[in-house]
């Protein structure tokens, strides 16, 4: 009785230990993710019943700032533009940069030097990416109007027109992340059982049946990362929106981050920027767990 | 179907391949390579321009003279040195700290026995989610209550809020043997030097991935930088770049040149540690 | 006071004879700063005029040093395109630049905010009463707001339109084209061709496309708010805008929304449009750098009432948060001094607000002559209301989908007026 006792005690002591250790280990990135990300996402929910608070102190509104949200049509099509861009953005995206993986996994000679080339455009900061295509699309001179006047004859107005101009930016921003993409793909590709491949080959599979019938479902754990870092990245859309478009034409390319710092900033309403911010967060947390959700079933 | 090589020498070669498949595979990637480049080039061949206009009729892409001017005033007359100087500054610190604290609490996650792992892990995989960018206002506010907008730690604190790193490391030191720092730990060693003798250079992979991402993270960022710092010399490159595009009369031949230079860092670090990009470990991390 | 300074201000205006009156308030205002009585370190902030905008201020400083050794300036910039961004974020720090250069777009909603130091008892001291004269009462209107003076206004911006005057003399429309909006639809219609635009007006939100519809707003005798800023002012500006509306429908431009203003101006610099709106700094760019044509700046055709200029004016403030406002305050002085801002208008081709210097500026470059002249005169600014900038930003879209044919002038304006009643409610 007394050794168990003994025995409980000298175990509760050791755990009491290991988890002082474990939370010593902890306590310095907890308290950033803490102070810098769980709270502010708290206090946006707080600012959201505030007005002002930047300049002059916070006044509490009620629900004010949750009404106009619901009622301010702008706010509807910022979801919808942010939805759309990431529903033409990250498909395109992974079709092209599993496609390039694959020719990067089935090339030898020139692996290194194709690999750089293809993630160049992921290092560069969108400011720089956004004054390389104001050359791309050029009405006179950019290369794509160049191509598109010898094939349809006269040049396309990408940025101008208003059902064009946010398909534009999720070319750029496919442009920017192919290489990321392709680079996450190679490294899931290359991490698959060879053993596997060589016994499907002697079973006479083909390529496609292989890539259909075995890597994709093989590379479903990559897959199920990329779709949720992609989507919360995508719907965060910001910079390439603020410097292109600004949100132009006729609202064709505004964005809810672009709103959020339009409403803190331009319009100085931080309590409505606070109450969109916590939309965000709420939309990306819903579509994450919708995809986290949808993975699950199909396994 | 041609034969194949049994028993592949290393294990990132990869099968042998139809020549068929290597010639699509050619041509995919040439393609590529010259959508990623071309852009580039117009941007090249602006900086070494002598002229104001971003474009001018005719065109003339191939300067007949080759004009160094641009690049010439970029170092004299803008604080250009003193951008690359403080991102590269902000972007090391960041790193730097980041590492440190990351691989410490995926340590405590992967390794360690404690109350309300499981529920830490849910706590952090939610964070993940939350969009930063949604998250100007109020961190404004935090930072502003410290009393630290408009200094360097306005830039460097919050960026170490950010749990895929965490996550990243965590998955890389699961996937070790635990036998390891079980047969260290009956050695007496503490738990910080299994962590550093042992752990750590096992997954020296993952450390250089994560401070690839972490500093490209920082590189490229503009939003937080813009409104977190207001003083000219403590402007980092995205922000710097951008105020030169907004002087009334554009010097685009200027900023062709700042755009230009500010590539040549985060290329060279790249260059540098690309191979890291494609270990096994990296692709055993996704797994999990 | 610097020899230097001086001897460089009197070569510009030796031309013309300097006003006695300017020149004593010149004298005066020498003696009222000499006095040497402040300290201290003091920082300014102004969004760049030009690519050389450190340069010219060093040397603004350097002047001030001579009189105030105790006072040292920091010169810093923000951006344009940013500049809520920026300037809100060192409000909120509570360490704002102590001196701010604010356009009259955004100064209101910080004079509202509590941001600024009401100035009003510092402009009205009796030993700064000549140069307060100097800066006629138009411009400080545009710093008055709800009983404060928000600021000293030291230049404007005017909104200009530069001509191809072979293309218009080709076309045989020189000396018509300007007679009416009619002759300026017709001198549009008969100088496009291939390659070749008759007219170009802004049309990207980015590019602040509304300073280009203001003036045929303001020509039709309207404006954004009514004159008690009780409601929307637009009614009257259909046709206007129906006219703009027109010319974008007519094919005489360049593609809506193709080009960024700059890539325009590159466009009319290439001799590519005959009608081009842009802006007076634009003028250093076509005298560095001649193009192969004559060109002129110009305004646009009367309208109902009236035959207005769109400018718009900076004024130099002082934060509330600034614990050195006297120093501050002998810096504005200096900066708005005569020999002061008038070279740096001239560095970088704006105009200034004092009358007093304006007769011997802008030697050597007859169009900016002209505008401060001539065009100066007719300038019709914005009402500083406290949500201007959100007003014009929240009626723009409705002008980028009409320019594409998408409303008519009657439906634009009421829906812009919808839109600002809702803001102003």
């Amino acid at each position: 009785m007394l050794s168990d006792e003994e025995h409980r005690r000298l175990r509760r002591k050791a755990a009491v230990r290991t988890n002082l250790t474990a939370f010593a280990f902890l306590a310095p990135a907890l308290a950033f993710l803490l102070l810098f990300l769980a709270w502010p996402v708290a206090s946006l929910f707080i600012q959201s019943f505030h007005a002002g608070g930047v300049m002059s102190p916070a006044k509490f509104v009620g629900l004010e700032n949750w009404r106009r949200t619901f009622l301010d049509p702008l706010v509807v099509k910022s979801i919808r533009n942010t939805l759309l861009y990431s529903l033409m953005a990250i498909p395109t995206v992974f079709a092209i940069a599993m496609a390039l993986a694959l020719s990067l996994n089935s090339i030898k000679v020139g692996q290194n030097i194709f690999r750089t080339i293809i993630y160049f455009p992921t290092l560069q900061p969108i400011l720089i990416a956004a004054l390389m295509f104001t050359f791309v699309l050029h009405q006179d001179f950019g290369i794509l109007n160049i191509i598109m006047r010898a094939i349809v004859g006269e040049p396309v107005n990408f940025l101008g027109n208003a059902s064009l101009a946010l398909p534009t930016i999720a070319m750029v921003e496919v442009w920017k992340g192919v290489g990321f993409w392709t680079l996450l793909f190679l490294a899931g590709l290359q991490g698959l059982p060879r053993d596997l491949y060589h016994a499907a080959e002697l079973d006479g599979a083909g390529p496609l049946r292989r890539f259909f019938q075995m890597t994709l479902p093989l590379l479903k754990p990559t897959f199920f990362f990329s779709f949720v870092f992609a989507t919360i990245v995508n719907l965060q859309i910001f910079d390439s929106v603020f410097i292109l478009t600004d949100g132009g034409p006729a609202h064709s390319t505004v964005t809810t981050t672009w709103y959020i710092y339009r409403s803190l900033f331009t319009f100085n309403e931080p309590g409505f920027g606070a109450t969109l911010s916590f939309v965000l967060v709420v939309l990306v947390l819903l579509l994450t767990a919708i995809q986290t959700y949808m993975f699950r079933e199909r396994r | 179907m041609p034969h194949f090589r049994r028993g592949a020498s290393s294990p990132v070669e990869s099968l042998k391949s139809t020549p068929t498949m290597l010639l699509v595979s050619y041509v995919l990637l040439c393609f590529a390579a010259i959508v990623s480049i071309t852009p580039f080039l117009y941007i090249l061949s602006t900086s070494l321009k002598d002229t104001n206009s971003l474009f001018s009729y005719p065109p003339d892409w191939i300067p007949e003279q080759l004009f160094w001017g641009n690049y010439a005033k970029l170092f004299e007359q803008t604080s250009f040195v003193r951008w690359t100087l403080n991102t590269l500054g902000v972007g090391i610190a960041i790193t730097g700290l980041k590492l440190v604290m990351d691989s410490m609490a995926a340590f405590a996650l992967a390794k360690l026995r404690f109350r309300g792992k499981a529920l830490l892990t849910t706590f952090l995989l939610l964070l993940v989610a939350v969009p930063i960018a949604a998250l100007v206002v109020p961190l404004f506010f935090v930072v502003r209550s410290m009393g630290l907008l408009n200094t360097y730690w306005a830039l460097i604190l919050p960026a170490l809020a950010n749990p895929l790193g965490i996550l990243m490391l965590r998955s890389f030191m699961v996937s070790l043997p635990e036998d390891l720092d079980h047969s260290a730990r009956l050695d007496g060693a503490s738990e910080w030097k299994v962590l550093t003798q042992i752990v750590l250079p096992l997954i020296k992979p993952g450390l250089v991935v994560h401070a690839i991402f972490t500093f490209m993270l920082q590189y490229t960022s503009f939003l937080w930088p813009l409104v977190a710092v207001q003083s000219d010399h403590m402007q980092v490159l995205t922000v710097g770049i951008s105020s030169l595009k907004s002087n009334f009369v554009v010097d685009w031949g200027l900023i062709s040149a700042a755009s230009l230079l500010a590539t040549i860092p985060i290329t060279v670090l790249f260059l540098a540690l690309q191979r890291f990009f494609l270990s096994q470990n990296l692709s055993a991390a996704l797994k999990h | 006071m610097t020899d230097l300074t001086r001897r460089r201000f009197m070569q510009h205006g030796s031309a013309v004879a300097l006003s006695a009156a300017g020149l004593a308030a010149g004298l005066s205002a020498r003696t009222a700063l000499a006095s040497g009585h402040v300290s201290g370190d003091i920082t300014m902030i102004k969004g760049p005029h030009s690519a050389d905008e450190a340069r010219f201020e060093a040397m603004i400083i350097d002047d001030f040093k001579a009189v105030e050794p105790g006072v040292n300036v920091t010169f810093t910039t923000y951006d344009w395109a940013n500049m809520n961004a920026e300037l809100t974020t060192g409000f909120a720090s509570g360490n704002p630049s102590d001196v701010l250069y604010l356009v009259d777009l955004i100064y209101p909603n910080y004079a509202q905010q509590g941001a600024l130091h009401d100035m009003t008892a510092l402009v009205g001291a009796e030993d700064w009463s000549s140069e307060r004269a100097q800066i006629p009462e138009f411009a400080w209107d545009l710093a008055r707001l709800d009983g404060g003076t928000w600021g000293v206004p030291v230049l404007g911006a005017v909104y200009n339109i530069y001509v191809n005057k072979d293309l218009l003399s080709a076309a045989g429309v020189l000396d018509t084209w300007n007679r009416s909006y009619a002759d300026m639809m017709d001198a549009a219609r008969k100088t496009t061709s291939d390659g070749v635009y008759g007219f170009s007006v802004r049309a990207r939100t980015g590019d602040f496309a509304f300073w280009d519809w203001l003036p045929y707003v303001h020509n039709a005798g309207a404006d954004l708010l009514s004159e008690d800023w009780s409601e929307c002012g637009l009614r009257g500006a259909e046709d206007a805008t129906q006219f703009l509306i027109d010319m974008h429908q007519a094919g005489v431009t360049p593609p809506i929304g193709a080009m960024s203003t700059q890539e325009q101006f590159d466009l009319f610099k290439a001799g590519k449009i005959a009608i081009h709106h842009g802006e007076t700094p634009q003028i250093a760019a076509l005298m560095a750098d001649p193009p192969a044509f004559e060109w002129d700046v110009a305004y646009a055709p009367p309208g109902e009432t009236a035959q207005t200029v769109m400018g718009n004016f900076g004024i130099l403030s002082i934060a509330e948060a600034s614990p050195n406002k006297e120093a501050a305050w002998e810096f504005i002085k200096h900066w708005a001094s005569g020999p002061q801002v008038g070279r740096f208008a001239e560095q970088v081709n704006l105009q200034v607000v004092r009358e007093d210097i304006v007769d011997g500026m802008f030697d050597g470059n007859p169009a900016m002559q002209k505008i401060q002249q001539e065009f100066v005169p007719r300038v019709v600014g914005i009402q500083p209301h406290p949500q201007i900038l959100k007003i014009l930003q929240s009626i723009w879209p409705v002008a980028e989908q009409a320019y594409r044919g998408e409303f008519t002038g009657q439906e634009t304006i009421d829906q812009m007026c919808d839109i600002i009643n809702q803001i102003i409610a």
